[in-house]
C-alpha cells in the first residue's frame, strides 16, 4: 500500500505553544506491515479515546439540532463545530439513570455508569462510584504505549463548594482512586515527554531504587486494613507504571520543547484559550507519538468559579447559570458557543495532524464529550447532551449523526448505552458497564461505524 | 431531597446549589460522614447499658506526608536549598481537609514520576550544599568510601526520615543502592545522591505508620509505639519528622506517662517551627491560601491585586501570632477582638489610619463599621463572595460549619428545583434578592441557617471594603438566628458567635480533623468532652489545648488498622 506522500516535519513545526521546533516524524511508516494495515509487529493500528469535559451543561433549546440523522444542522450552540461536523455525532434526549441527586455530582454518573458513593448532601460530598470509562479502556490498552492514561485540565478555578472527588476530577479507578488533572502545561509536558529527553543513562538505578521501593511497600503490606492495603497497592501500580516509563525507548520522535504556558493568572484573568490550545497540541503529540492513547480533559469544572474573561464575561459562568435573568441568560450561551470553541479547536488539530497510515486523529480516535447536567438553572440530567468526535477506525458511524431518544420534553434511554458502544469499541468482550440504574447491557447499534 | 433545596433557583439562585455547602466548611459529624462507627462493634456498646460511654479510639493506618510536611521534614533534614528544590505531589482534600485526603486517597500513578523527580532534585541541591546533612551525618563531607559512610547515611540519616531505626536488612538494601551508584560513575557523592532518593522514595518516608502496639489496659485498642508517638507529636506540633533528642526521648520511654508527653508537648511549642505550624493549619481552615488566588471582577474591583490579598491574608495570620502566641490569650478574640492589623493598602480598604511606611501596625476598628475579628477580616469576605457580589450564603455556611462545626439535618425529599422569579431583571438588595430563599419552606429549611448569618455581614463587599448601600439601596445588617439570638450588626453578630459554646467545641474537632486526619467519631467523644472541660478551665489558651491534644488518649492511641 502507497502512503500518501506528506511533507509531516512541516505540517509538525511550531506545534507546541507557538514554539518554532521542528520535529520529526512521529510513528515510522516503517514501523507499518507491508500492507500498511497493522503495526510491523502485528499488532493493531493504535486507535485512541478521550473524554472531554465541561461544566453546567448548555441550553438545551439552542444546543439541540433541529433535525435527526445524517446531515443534520449545527445548532447555534453547534456551530462552532463546523469545520469537523462529518466527525460528529450528538446525543439528546437521553436519560442520566443516576440514583442519587447532590446537584451536578449526578451528572458525572454519565463517564462512569456508577452512582458517586459515599454522599453527604449538606457539605456537597461524594466519592466516584466506580470506574470512569477511559480507566476500563485504559486497562484495555493502556499496557501497549508507556503511558497508560493521561488526565488534564485548563480551568483551575474549580468548584470551591463542593467536597470529595467526584467534581474535581474526571478520572477514577475506583472511590479512592482519582487521577487529579494537571493544569499546568508544563507539568503535563514532564509526564508526557519528560522522561524521554536524553540524560546520562541511569535507569538500571531507578529501577534498583524501585524495586527497594516495591519490596518495603510489600513489607508494610502486612500491617495494615484493607483500605490502607488498596492505597499501597496503588502505589505499587504507580512504581510500575514508572518502570515501564524507564524501561521504554525513547519513541521515535523528536520531543516537542517544553511549553513556556504554565496557566498563571494574569490581571485576573485565566488564560484559558491559550492553555487550551497547548494542551490540545500537548495531547496531538503524544497520540501520534504513541506516548499514550487514552486522556481525559476537565475543560473547566461544574458549580466552577471559572470566569470566562475571554468571552467579556465577568461572573462565574456557573453564577450565571444560577440566575434566570434574560441577560444572565445570553451569557450562558454565549459561554457555551465559546467551551464548543474550544472543544473544536482541539477537533480541527486532531483533524489536521497525520496518523501513522495516513489518516488523521480523528479517524483514529474517539472523543467523548459531556457536562455535569443538562442545563444549568435545572440541574436536571434528564436529556444530558453528549458529544462523540471522531470514529476510532470506524468503529462509529461516520459521517456522523444526530440520535435523539426523544423529542423534547422528557427523556428515555440510558446515557450509559453510550458508553458501553465506546466500550466495546476498545473492548469487544465488553458486555456492561456500570452498576444499579444507570447500568447498562444494551449498547447503542444506531451509533455503530462500518468495522465495529 | 436536600439537593433539590439546595437547588432552589430565583433572582438569587446564585446563592443556592452549591453555594450552600462550602469544602470549607465540610467537615462535619452527620449520621453519613460518622457512618463508619458501625463497622465498629464496641462503638457506643456500653452506652447502651447507661453506663460511661466507653473510649474507642479512631483506626490506625497510614497517612500520606501532606506537602508542608514533606517540605518542612526535608528542610530541618536537609536545609533551605532541598525544601526550595521539593516538589511533591499535590495535596488533596477530602471534607475540607488535606489530612484526611492524605489519610483516605491513593495516589494518582503520574505522582509516583513527581516523587522520584523531587527526590532527585532534594538530593543533588542538598549534597551541593552539605552542611545541614553533615549535622546528621558527618561523614558526608569526608569523601572517603571505605568510611562506611553510606551505612552511617541509612542508619543516621533513615532513622530520621522514616522516624523509626531501620532493620539490618533495609539498610543493606540502601547501602547496594549507594554502592551501585558509585561504581557507575566511580564518584563517592553519586552513591550518597542515589541513597539519597531511595529514602526519599521509600513508602516509610512518604506515609506516617500509625499502627501501635496492643494497649495493656484494653486489647481492642492500640497505643502507639515510642517512635510512632514521636513522630505524630512533631508533625503535629512541629510540622515535621522528629529530631534525633525526641527520639532518642521516646525510645527511653520518655514520653509513656502523660505528664511527660505534656512536657514533651511544651518544649516543642517552644521552637519557632511551632508557629509555622499553626500558621499552616489556619491558613486552610479558614482557607486564607486560596485568597491570593480568588477571582475579583477587576472592573468592579481595580484596587484588588496580589498584593493586597497578601495583606489580607497577612492580617488573619497576624491576629492567631497575636491571641495564641504573643499574649496567649482567648482563642475567642479570633472572632470578635476589636482591633486588628493592616498596611498601608488594608488601611485603604478598611477606611483606617495605615501605617506610615511599610509593614502592618495595630489598630482598632472603627466601632461604626461594625467590623471585629474574623468576621471583619477581608480574607474571609473575599474568599466567601462571587467574583462581583457578596455570598452570604456562602458566608453563612462558612461560619456555620467551619467555626460553628455545625450538621444540619437534611431536609425532605421531593422538593421541586425551578422556581421561576416574577421580575428577574427588577433592582433589589441581596437580602431582597435572598428572601425567596427564606420564605419558600422548599429553601428555608436550610438556607435559614445560613444566609442569616451572612446578610449580617452584607456591609461588607465581595472584597471586604465597609458600604451602606447594595445596589444603591440601603443595607440592613440586622437579623434573627434562632439558635444564636438577635442582633443588630456584624460585631454584634461575632459576639454572638464567639459566646456560644459550639465555638470553643469547634476549635478542638477541627484539629482533630486538620491534624489528625479523620472525622471525629463517637466513640471519641468522651475524650473530646474532657478536652473541651479542661479548654474553658485554661481559658480557651491555645497553646495549653494543644498540649492537652497531643498528651489525650485520643492521639496516644489506635483502632485497628483501617
Amino acid at each position: 500500500m502507497k502512503l500518501r506522500a506528506l511533507d509531516r516535519r512541516t505540517f509538525l513545526r511550531g506545534m507546541v505553544g507557538g514554539s518554532a521546533a521542528v520535529l520529526a516524524l512521529p510513528l515510522m511508516e516503517a514501523m507499518l506491515n507491508t500492507h500498511g494495515t497493522a503495526l510491523a509487529d502485528g499488532n493493531p493500528l493504535p486507535t485512541r479515546f478521550m473524554t472531554w469535559f465541561f461544566g453546567n451543561g448548555v441550553k438545551l433549546s439552542r444546543f439541540e439540532p433541529q433535525t435527526l440523522g445524517a446531515d443534520y444542522p449545527l445548532s447555534e450552540e453547534l456551530q462552532p463545530l463546523a469545520n469537523v461536523r462529518d466527525y460528529v455525532t450528538v446525543l439528546t434526549g437521553l436519560q442520566n439513570r443516576c440514583e442519587k441527586q447532590i446537584t451536578h455530582h449526578e451528572g458525572m454518573t454519565v463517564f462512569s455508569g456508577h452512582t458517586m458513593s459515599e454522599i453527604d448532601q449538606f457539605t456537597l460530598f461524594s466519592k466516584a462510584g466506580g470506574p470512569t470509562i477511559d480507566q476500563l479502556i485504559a486497562a484495555k490498552i493502556g499496557a501497549d504505549t508507556p503511558i497508560a492514561s493521561v488526565h488534564l485540565g485548563v480551568s483551575k478555578h474549580v468548584s470551591v463548594m463542593d467536597s470529595g472527588t467526584t467534581m474535581h476530577v474526571l478520572s477514577h479507578k475506583g472511590p479512592n482512586e482519582p487521577q487529579y488533572p494537571q493544569y499546568n502545561p508544563q507539568e503535563v509536558w514532564n509526564n508526557l515527554f519528560g522522561s524521554f529527553v536524553p540524560k546520562p543513562d541511569d535507569r538500571l538505578l531507578r529501577v534498583s531504587i524501585l524495586d527497594a521501593v516495591r519490596d518495603q511497600t510489600t513489607a508494610l503490606r502486612k500491617r495494615l486494613g484493607t483500605l490502607d492495603n488498596q492505597r499501597l497497592d496503588a502505589h505499587l501500580a504507580g512504581v510500575s507504571a514508572l518502570e515501564k516509563k524507564i524501561n521504554t525507548l525513547p519513541p521515535e520522535c523528536t520531543l516537542p520543547d517544553k511549553p513556556t504556558e504554565n496557566n498563571q493568572d494574569i490581571d485576573g484573568k485565566e488564560p484559558i484559550t491559550a492553555v487550551n490550545d497547548v494542551m490540545s497540541d500537548l495531547l496531538t503529540y503524544a497520540f501520534t507519538c504513541d506516548i499514550t492513547r487514552v486522556a481525559t480533559m476537565l475543560f473547566h469544572g461544574g458549580a466552577a468559579e471559572t470566569v470566562f474573561s475571554e468571552a467579556a464575561q465577568s461572573q462565574s459562568h456557573h453564577n450565571n447559570t444560577h440566575d434566570p435573568g434574560k441577560s444572565a441568560q445570553q451569557q450562558v450561551h454565549l459561554a457555551v458557543v465559546y467551551i464548543m470553541e474550544r472543544f473544536a479547536s482541539m477537533l480541527e488539530k486532531f483533524k489536521a495532524t497525520v496518523d501513522i497510515d495516513g489518516k488523521n486523529l480523528l479517524d483514529t480516535t474517539i472523543v467523548y464529550c459531556s457536562s455535569d447536567c443538562s442545563e444549568g438553572l435545572s440541574h436536571s440530567i434528564s436529556r444530558q447532551p453528549i458529544i462523540l468526535a471522531g470514529h476510532g477506525r470506524d468503529k462509529l458511524i461516520y459521517p456522523g449523526i444526530h440520535y435523539q431518544a426523544t423529542p423534547p420534553p422528557g427523556a428515555a434511554g440510558n446515557t450509559s448505552d453510550v458508553l458501553l458502544t465506546c466500550l466495546q469499541a476498545f473492548d469487544p468482550t465488553a458486555t456492561a458497564i456500570g452498576s444499579g440504574n444507570p447500568r447498562s447491557t444494551t449498547p447503542l447499534t444506531d451509533i455503530h461505524g462500518t468495522s465495529f | 431531597m436536600y439537593a433539590a433545596c439546595l437547588a432552589c433557583s430565583g433572582p438569587a439562585g446564585s446563592e443556592s446549589n452549591t453555594d450552600a455547602s462550602t469544602s470549607a466548611g465540610t467537615a462535619l459529624i452527620s449520621s453519613t460522614t460518622d457512618g463508619d462507627d458501625s463497622d465498629d462493634p464496641t462503638a457506643g456498646s456500653s452506652s447502651d447499658t447507661g453506663d460511661e460511654p466507653a473510649f474507642v479510639p479512631a483506626p490506625g493506618g497510614l497517612r500520606r506526608l501532606m506537602i508542608h510536611q514533606y517540605v518542612e521534614s526535608v528542610r530541618f533534614l536537609l536545609g533551605d536549598a532541598a525544601a526550595t528544590a521539593a516538589a511533591p505531589p499535590e495535596d488533596h482534600s477530602l471534607y475540607g481537609f488535606d489530612a484526611i485526603g492524605a489519610a483516605e486517597l491513593s495516589l494518582p500513578d503520574a505522582d509516583v514520576e513527581l516523587i522520584e523527580t523531587s527526590a532527585r532534585a532534594i538530593a543533588i541541591a542538598a549534597l551541593a550544599e552539605p552542611t545541614p546533612l553533615s549535622e546528621h551525618v558527618p561523614c558526608v563531607l569526608q569523601a572517603d568510601p571505605a568510611s562506611g559512610c553510606y551505612t552511617s547515611l541509612a542508619r543516621d540519616f533513615g532513622r530520621l526520615a522514616w522516624r523509626r531505626t531501620l532493620s539490618d536488612g533495609e539498610v543493606a538494601q540502601l547501602v547496594a543502592i549507594a554502592e551501585q551508584a558509585r561504581a557507575w560513575d566511580g564518584e563517592f557523592t553519586t552513591g550518597l545522591q542515589y541513597e539519597l532518593m531511595a529514602l526519599l522514595q521509600s513508602p516509610y518516608f512518604l506515609y506516617i505508620v500509625e499502627v501501635g502496639e496492643p494497649s495493656a489496659d484494653d486489647p481492642a485498642r492500640h497505643d502507639l509505639t515510642n517512635t510512632e508517638l514521636a513522630a505524630r507529636m512533631s508533625f503535629f506540633l512541629l510540622g515535621r519528622t522528629p529530631d534525633a533528642a525526641l527520639l532518642d526521648a521516646a525510645e527511653d520511654g520518655g514520653l509513656a506517662t502523660k505528664a511527660q508527653a505534656e512536657a514533651a508537648a511544651r518544649a516543642m511549642l517552644a521552637r519557632p517551627e511551632a508557629r509555622t505550624t499553626l500558621a499552616a493549619f489556619y491558613s486552610e481552615l479558614l482557607l486564607l491560601r486560596d485568597v491570593p488566588g480568588v477571582l475579583k471582577n477587576p472592573e468592579l474591583f481595580p484596587q484588588f491585586n496580589p498584593a493586597l490579598a497578601e495583606a489580607m491574608v497577612k492580617e488573619t495570620l497576624l491576629l492567631i501570632d497575636d491571641v495564641v502566641w504573643k499574649t496567649d490569650s482567648d482563642i475567642h478574640a479570633l472572632f470578635n477582638a476589636d482591633y486588628t492589623f493592616v498596611n498601608t493598602s488594608l488601611a485603604a480598604l478598611y477606611g483606617v489610619q495605615g501605617p506610615p511606611g511599610p509593614g502592618f501596625i495595630e489598630t482598632t476598628l472603627p466601632a461604626e463599621q461594625g467590623r471585629a475579628g474574623l468576621l471583619g477580616h477581608a480574607s474571609f469576605l473575599a474568599r466567601f463572595a462571587h467574583p462581583a457580589e457578596t455570598s452570604p450564603t456562602r458566608r453563612g455556611l462558612f461560619l456555620r460549619t467551619r467555626i460553628l462545626c455545625e450538621s444540619v439535618p437534611p431536609p425532605p425529599p421531593g422538593v421541586d428545583t425551578s422556581l421561576p422569579p416574577e421580575d428577574p431583571d427588577k433592582v433589589q438588595t441581596m437580602k431582597e434578592r435572598l428572601t425567596v430563599h427564606m420564605e419558600d419552606p422548599k429553601c428555608n429549611s436550610c438556607h435559614s441557617l445560613m444566609d442569616p448569618i451572612g446578610l449580617a455581614l452584607e456591609n461588607f463587599d465581595a472584597i471586604g471594603a465597609f458600604r451602606t448601600l447594595d445596589s444603591g439601596l440601603p443595607i440592613d445588617a440586622s437579623g434573627t438566628i434562632a439558635d444564636l439570638g438577635d442582633f443588630d450588626g456584624p460585631r454584634a453578630l461575632a459576639d454572638l458567635i464567639a459566646s456560644d459554646e459550639r465555638t470553643a467545641a469547634c476549635v478542638i474537632k477541627n484539629f482533630v480533623r486538620g491534624t489528625l486526619g479523620h472525622l471525629e467519631r463517637s466513640g471519641e467523644r468522651p475524650v473530646l468532652d474532657d478536652l473541651n472541660e479542661g479548654f474553658a478551665d485554661d481559658g480557651y489558651r491555645l497553646q495549653e489545648l494543644l498540649v492537652q491534644l497531643a498528651a489525650s488518649p485520643i492521639f496516644r492511641s489506635v483502632g485497628d488498622p483501617k
